[in-house]
């Protein structure tokens, strides 16, 4: 029997506690959660200490908003993998954190359908934006 | 000899005699011409002292000649303490410089004037009085001093300063009520998207986890339909609660800034509504407060409501340009334009009011140019640091 395939790891960031744990059951199915935090500055430390594959992070979060923490990872650690889950629709928004490097947006309320495809696409290094986005934001 | 002499002196006594004749007849005729002057005067004096407003003459030199008996009993002094420059001492001190420098020079060059002043009562109280002198001539045509009236503008002058507090207590509320019409959006706002939208989504996400649970079971496909639905319909909500959301409080302007916020409102309604928009900036926008943006983007949106609902232009054109610590916006259409004066020249239209009003609350102007068939041109003009006032 060849040995189950290692896990993705993921790093959560929702200040939303009921929100938070709903999306770390959904992921926890498929990938390993490692980390949960509930906001910007805690998340920024969380990545730089447990290297996930992925991160997934809420845009609005107290003290540094998540598109604030995914530049200033990206800024420490180039290569990361960021998905912003938001509940704006403002494709300005999605085109200000995709210059910025992250590599995905789901919409919250998609997330129960997007947010795994998600995780799959960024793990190959491509983006994905929830298809509620337009999804045709130029690559 | 003697003869000679004495007819030389009866010649001179018949000389003074005729002399003294002739001054007689002039001055009974000087006398004669002279009493109607003096009985007209009279006649003023005692219309005059019966007038209940003041009135006063002038010698040909800025100083009085003569003051009616009302202002004796007004300022509670005797006239003969008025006359000349002694009224001075009943002007109200701050007042004084004012007077001098409106009559003296009225009153050398001959012409009428106007002044307010202060002027004390007998019971010690300063009341405002309106002096209003014109040069007199006598029949002649000679210059003969100025004559005029003051009257008691008091209630006048307290009605202005109370028209006049109110008008900057209006503007003070009118201030204060787009503030907190900003704030309470923006809570809202909040309150909808971190709670309502937020609960929504949950709710929206545990429909999909049910729905991928079911799947497993036999009796789940049928379940997995009506499941769908509800996710979807979830989904719908959170939709129209975000674009509620969004028309109070723009969420985006706080994280990428006025430009792209503008860039993105303005593609918006161009789907919406086929108007061609475009937006433009020049220099540095990055520098510009969270009100100062706020400000601009509520003026654009104000002005582009406008150019899609009454305009009928084809395409509009903003630009934001910073530049010496300034912010100007500028929408230019190419719509029917209208009359922005109505015919009392105070702009027309609650839209361009609040626009007024809130580029004033944050330090700044807003012009508006327009007239028939030749479209319209907004500016606003702001500081960049604009900050709330409270």
């Amino acid at each position: 029997m060849p040995p189950p395939p290692t896990r993705a790891t993921l790093l959560l960031a929702d200040d939303h506690p009921q929100t938070a744990e709903r999306l770390r059951a959904l992921l926890q199915r498929h990938f390993d959660v490692v980390g949960l935090v509930a906001d910007g500055r805690a998340l920024v430390r969380a990545a730089a200490e447990l290297s996930p594959d992925v991160i997934v992070a809420d845009i609005s979060m107290p003290i540094v908003d998540g598109i604030d923490a995914a530049k200033a990872i990206l800024h420490e650690a180039p290569g990361s993998r960021i998905i912003l889950v938001t509940m704006y629709t403002d494709m300005v928004l999605v085109d200000h954190g995709l210059a910025a490097g992250v590599l995905g947006y789901v919409l919250k309320d998609a997330a129960g359908s997007d947010l795994v495809p998600a995780v799959r696409t960024v793990l190959r290094g491509q983006r994905y934006l929830s298809p509620g986005l337009g999804g045709t934001t130029a690559t | 000899m003697p003869n000679s002499l004495q007819l030389f002196a009866v010649l001179i006594i018949l000389i003074q005699a005729a002399a003294i004749a002739a001054l007689l007849i002039q001055r009974t005729r000087r006398a004669r011409a002279e009493r109607p002057l003096r009985e007209s005067e009279a006649f003023f004096r005692r219309l005059a002292d019966e007038a209940p407003l003041i009135m006063w003459t002038t010698t040909e030199q800025p100083t009085l000649r003569y003051l009616n008996r009302f202002c004796s009993e007004f300022s509670g002094a005797p006239m003969a303490e008025l006359v000349g420059d002694g009224w001075l001492k009943v002007v109200h001190p701050d007042d004084v410089n004012h007077c001098i420098n409106t009559y003296v020079p009225a009153i050398t060059s001959r012409r009428p004037f106007l002044m307010e002043y202060r002027l004390r009562r007998s019971d010690g109280v300063y009341r405002w009085v309106l002096a209003n002198g014109v040069p007199k001539y006598d029949s002649a045509g000679n210059y003969a001093g100025h004559i005029g009236c003051s009257v008691d503008i008091t209630e006048r002058r307290e009605s202005e300063d109370a028209l006049a507090a109110s008008e900057r207590e209006i503007h003070h509320f009118a201030g204060r009520l787009i503030e907190a019409r900003d704030a309470e959006r923006a809570r809202i706002a909040r309150d909808l998207h971190d709670d309502v939208s937020q609960q929504l989504a949950d709710l929206s996400i545990a429909f999909s986890g049910i729905t991928e649970d079911l799947g497993a079971l036999p009796i789940g496909a049928a379940m997995e339909d009506t499941l769908r639905s509800f996710q979807h319909r979830t989904r719908a909500i959170v939709q129209s609660v975000r674009h509620l959301s969004h028309d109070l409080h723009p969420a985006a302007l706080r994280h990428a800034g006025l430009v792209a916020s503008l860039v993105a409102h303005c593609a918006e309604l161009q789907r919406a509504h086929g108007t061609i928009l475009s937006c433009s900036p020049e220099g540095n926008v990055d520098d510009l407060s969270p009100e100062a943006s706020l400000c601009l983007y509520r003026i654009a949106q104000e002005s582009l409501r406008n150019v899609i609902a009454h305009a009928g232009a084809s395409r509009a054109d903003i630009r934001v340009i910073c530049s010496g610590g300034h912010a100007e916006l500028t929408i230019v259409d190419d719509g029917k334009g209208f009359n922005v004066g109505g015919c009392d020249g105070q702009v027309k239209g609650l839209g361009l009011v609040s626009m007024m009003e809130r580029a004033k609350l944050a330090g700044g102007t807003v012009s508006v140019e327009s007239a028939a068939a030749r479209g319209t041109r907004v500016c606003a003009r702001i500081p960049i640091h604009a900050a709330a006032t409270h």
